[in-house]
């Protein structure tokens, strides 16, 4: 490569394909977003900030606060609850998946069911499995009443012709006796179909990862079997308190500056107009983080936010009628006031103005509301109050017919 | 690349053959250097002690909430941006321009074009930092990091690095040795990408904002393409240069190189996003695919480089220049697997929004970049001025002190940061619980930091030692010229 003008091309190629991405692309896909009626609320979402927050978000912006704190709530990848909804034709098949690899114990659960409904007829056994047959079965129920062996004449059943005419049996079972659980174990290994008939709807599994689904699911549905998936929206943010769903395009929309953050020295404050209300509690905060204590937690006491006094301005307690009383706050056992200068009420009311988004198609949240975010949440039942019924339709397999059309999960963004 | 055997040989061996022709000799490529060369120098010097600084500064902030906060200028949120902002249109861009300036130089064997005019520029560029150093530190915060200082300052920027990159490329114009070798490659393409990006993420970001996300995007797009198409390969177009020409062995494979240049080419634009980016998940995926291939683009240049310098390990540990060089190398490597690794969707939600992210981009900026950068300023102002470092003793110093000060302070904040994703992570984890974790990992780095700036405060007594001793000459030789003597002395 010898010549200029190849180099120029080379890096302008480069330049243009990344530019292409980065900026045509989305520019064209979001770039026309108008504001969208919430699934949730049905208002319009989101509505440009008022004024003064407005002019929050400047000085949130001068001071850099956006180096230590993001305003983008994070999710993680979904974990799946998979429910069987309908066993299909073939119950040996599904009996044996269930018994064998899915879930011994509803299988189980469901021979013994079926013990209830005695008596039952083990049909076309020979003569040295009948044996060990009822051996066991009377091993298994020590007090199992009769395993009765009869021969079976060829003619008993016009349709069926035994292969050796005189050698087969048929074990009426009468009693399971006092453990039917250990005979049911035993008759689910030569009657599969036991097991797989369940009452449906059953929830098979809780909390699957997408690979685990994505097994466990092929072998039911080559099994005959129906099932629904139903996604849990998780994630450790949401859990925290930080908000009800994941952010997404959409919330920016009238942030005539993104400030997204990209570190999280401190906790994310998408929300902080819902974990906080107070106005006095939020001045003093940005007075001094470290005189801030809560019922929750010593948050204030081990903060490592810088401290804003600047924004104030300090002097000695006033009486009522002076200039500036009705703002000013005073601090508990301190002899000053602090009297908040105009950058700091504006930047007060935009922390005010962060607030969780309603649920949007793209981006669910929990159908019903999780109760009112504590302002420091650390709910360990957060997480599986933020599930979602989001439904995939189940693989659709060779033998049954595709599960009924259901919503498809939200894609990850616009 | 096909070719004589000569002449692959010419592309192989930086600047080594005799001169052919109208060719300029190195002296009289130095002297053309000299005045815009020793200006970028001595000002990227000055700009990275103060970057340090605030560095420094910023670094005490992080663990202590209380130290200078009744002062609005020193806020963490404006020290943080002045320290990456003077570090980057500072030092770095500035240190990258001269050196290639004079590297296109050398390669091309033709004095530089328009040194008065190059000056000028390099004037009007640092006009330009300090006028956005001000106005971040004054609160005109733009609100996108790396390009945070305001309007007015990046347009100053953007016409006197107009200015530069004119003259670089006039100078490349002007070579008349043709064959070209890889670091011109890397420096042309350089030259070009970084004022396309600038000026477009400044159009999109300041003039006229996009809306919405789409910022998030553009300025995505902006930074990815100044940390790994313009800083990357200068700093590669460094090694490239240098270690070949200072261990007198000819670079190993230069198609090797080319692909290398082709591949970062096509993953340098696209790298920075994280999984929970709130943009559409087909860029997300993509700029995360980018991260990974990066490693492609370089392995083939460690591995290039590796070739070359096999067999003679034992030089590269040499005091001099050689030894900045060495650990910039290392220090490539390491970057391009850790930002390999941390693009796999798994580990990237792990590690984003974490101090891990800023340990890597120190990786990038600091151990690689500038210590090449450094390497380069110790092997060419010699060269401008005729004069030796005064003290080889600064210079080791110096080696010593960046060396354990990028260590230190990558380490403990990598190691704070991976802490911090994992904690994050965790359910039933209070938030306040995870900074208390990383607590001291961020009081260690300030430690780190404090190396370094002891470090840049030995470069910049060893720079100033040399402009003393030039000072001398220059008045002896004028008091020559004049027949008279003069009491020798003073500054340049």
């Amino acid at each position: 490569m010898n010549h200029g003008p190849l180099l120029f091309l080379s890096a302008l190629f480069s330049l243009s394909l990344s530019w292409f991405g980065f900026v045509f692309i989305p520019t064209w896909q979001l770039g026309g977003d108008q504001p969208e009626e919430s699934v949730e609320t049905g208002q319009t979402y989101p509505s440009p900030r008022p004024g003064l927050a407005q002019q929050g978000a400047e000085v949130y912006r001068a001071n850099g606060c956006y180096y230590c704190h993001s305003q983008q709530v994070t999710q993680e990848p979904s974990d799946f609850d998979l429910t069987l909804t309908a066993t299909g034709p073939n119950l040996a098949a599904l009996g044996r998946v269930l018994s064998e690899e899915v879930r011994p114990d509803l299988a189980q659960a469901a021979a013994v069911n079926a013990l209830g409904r005695l008596p039952m007829e083990i049909k076309g056994l020979d003569r040295e499995f009948t044996e060990y047959l009822t051996n066991k079965l009377m091993e298994a129920g020590a007090t199992l009443k009769v395993a009765t062996v009869v021969a079976a004449p060829a003619a008993a059943k016009p349709g069926e012709v035994p292969a050796h005419p005189g050698d087969s049996f048929t074990v009426i079972l009468t009693s399971a006796g006092k453990t039917p659980a250990d005979v049911a174990k035993l008759l689910l290994r030569i009657r599969p179909s036991l097991g797989g008939g369940l009452t449906v709807p059953v929830v098979l599994a809780r909390g699957l990862s997408k690979d685990d689904l994505d097994k466990l699911n092929k072998k039911l549905t080559t099994a005959g079997a129906k099932t629904l998936v139903k996604m849990n929206l998780r994630g450790v943010d949401m859990d925290r308190g930080w908000g009800r769903r994941r952010s997404v395009a959409l919330d920016y929309l009238y942030d005539p500056v993104v400030m997204v953050g990209a570190q999280r020295m401190g906790p994310d404050l998408s929300n902080i107009g819902d974990r906080q209300h107070s106005r006095v509690w939020h001045l003093s905060h940005l007075f001094d983080p470290r005189i801030i204590t809560s019922e929750e937690s010593n948050a204030g006491v081990d903060s490592l936010m810088p401290a804003y006094p600047y924004l104030f301005t300090k002097r000695p307690r006033s009486t009522p009628g002076t200039p500036g009383y009705q703002q000013a706050i005073r601090l508990v056992g301190e002899q000053f006031e602090i009297v908040p200068k105009p950058e700091a009420e504006a930047l007060v009311a935009y922390l005010q103005s962060l607030r969780s988004g309603p649920g949007l198609v793209e981006a669910p949240t929990p159908k019903a509301p999780a109760p009112a975010a504590p302002p420091v949440a650390t709910a360990p039942t957060a997480a599986t109050a933020t599930s979602v019924p989001a439904v995939t339709p189940a693989k659709p397999a060779a033998v049954v017919t595709p599960a009924p059309e259901a919503p498809k999960p939200a894609p990850p963004a616009k | 690349m096909s070719g004589s055997s000569i002449a692959a040989q010419a592309s192989t061996l930086p600047d080594t053959s005799e001169h052919v022709g109208a060719s300029a000799s190195p002296a009289e490529i130095d002297t053309s250097c000299r005045g815009p060369l020793l200006l970028m120098f001595g000002s990227a010097v000055l700009w990275v002690v103060l970057a340090s600084v605030f560095g420094l500064l910023a670094s005490v902030k992080l663990h202590s909430g209380e130290f200078l906060a009744h002062c609005p200028w020193l806020t963490y949120g404006r020290l943080y941006p002045a320290f990456t902002n003077t570090f980057l249109y500072g030092f770095a861009i500035q240190a990258g321009l001269a050196t290639a300036l004079w590297i296109l130089c050398r390669l091309g064997r033709t004095t530089l074009q328009g040194p008065g005019v190059t000056m000028v520029g390099a004037g009007f560029w640092n006009l330009g930092v300090t006028v956005g150093l001000v106005g971040i530190l004054a609160g005109y915060n733009t609100g996108f990091e790396w390009i945070e200082m305001p309007r007015h300052a990046v347009l100053l920027l953007f016409i006197s690095y107009a200015v530069i990159a004119v003259q670089g490329l006039l100078t490349f114009h002007a070579r008349s040795e043709r064959q070209l070798y890889p670091a011109q490659w890397y420096l042309v393409a350089a030259l070009f990408i970084f004022p396309w990006a600038f000026s477009a993420a400044s159009y999109l970001l300041l003039c006229h904002p996009v809306r919405g996300v789409v910022q998030l995007a553009v300025h995505t797009w902006f930074a990815s393409n100044l940390q790994y198409l313009v800083l990357l390969p200068l700093g590669v177009a460094n090694l490239y240069y240098f270690i070949p020409k200072i261990l007198q062995r000819p670079l190993h494979n230069s198609n090797l190189a080319l692909f290398g240049f082709g591949t970062l080419l096509l993953a340098g634009g696209w790298i920075g996003l994280t999984v929970s980016s709130p943009l559409p998940a087909w860029l997300v995926s993509v700029s995360l695919i980018a991260g990974t291939f990066l490693l492609v683009p370089i392995l083939a240049t460690a591995v290039n480089l590796h070739r070359t310098v096999s067999g003679a390990y034992r030089q590269m540990e040499a005091a001099g220049p050689i030894r900045f060089f060495g650990f910039s190398a290392v220090s490539l490597l390491i970057a391009g697997l850790v930002t390999a690794v941390i693009s796999l969707p798994d580990a990237n939600r792990s590690v984003q929004l974490t101090q891990l992210l800023t340990a890597l981009r120190l990786l990038w900026l600091y151990a690689f970049f500038a210590m090449g950068a450094f390497g380069a300023i110790y092997y060419i102002v010699p060269k401008l001025v005729g004069i030796e470092w005064p003290s080889r003793k600064l210079m080791n110093a110096h080696f010593w002190l960046a060396v354990m000060g990028t260590v230190l302070t990558i380490g403990v904040v990598a190691a704070g940061g991976f802490i911090q994703g994992h904690e994050m992570g965790k359910l039933g984890v209070p938030f306040v619980d995870v900074i208390k974790l990383t607590l001291p990992a961020l009081r260690f780095s300030t430690l780190g930091e404090l190396l370094l700036v002891a470090g840049h405060v030995m470069l910049l007594a060893n720079l100033l030692l040399v402009c003393r001793h030039f000072g001398r000459a220059c008045a002896t030789q004028v008091a020559g010229w004049c027949g008279c003597t003069v009491k020798a002395g003073g500054k340049r």
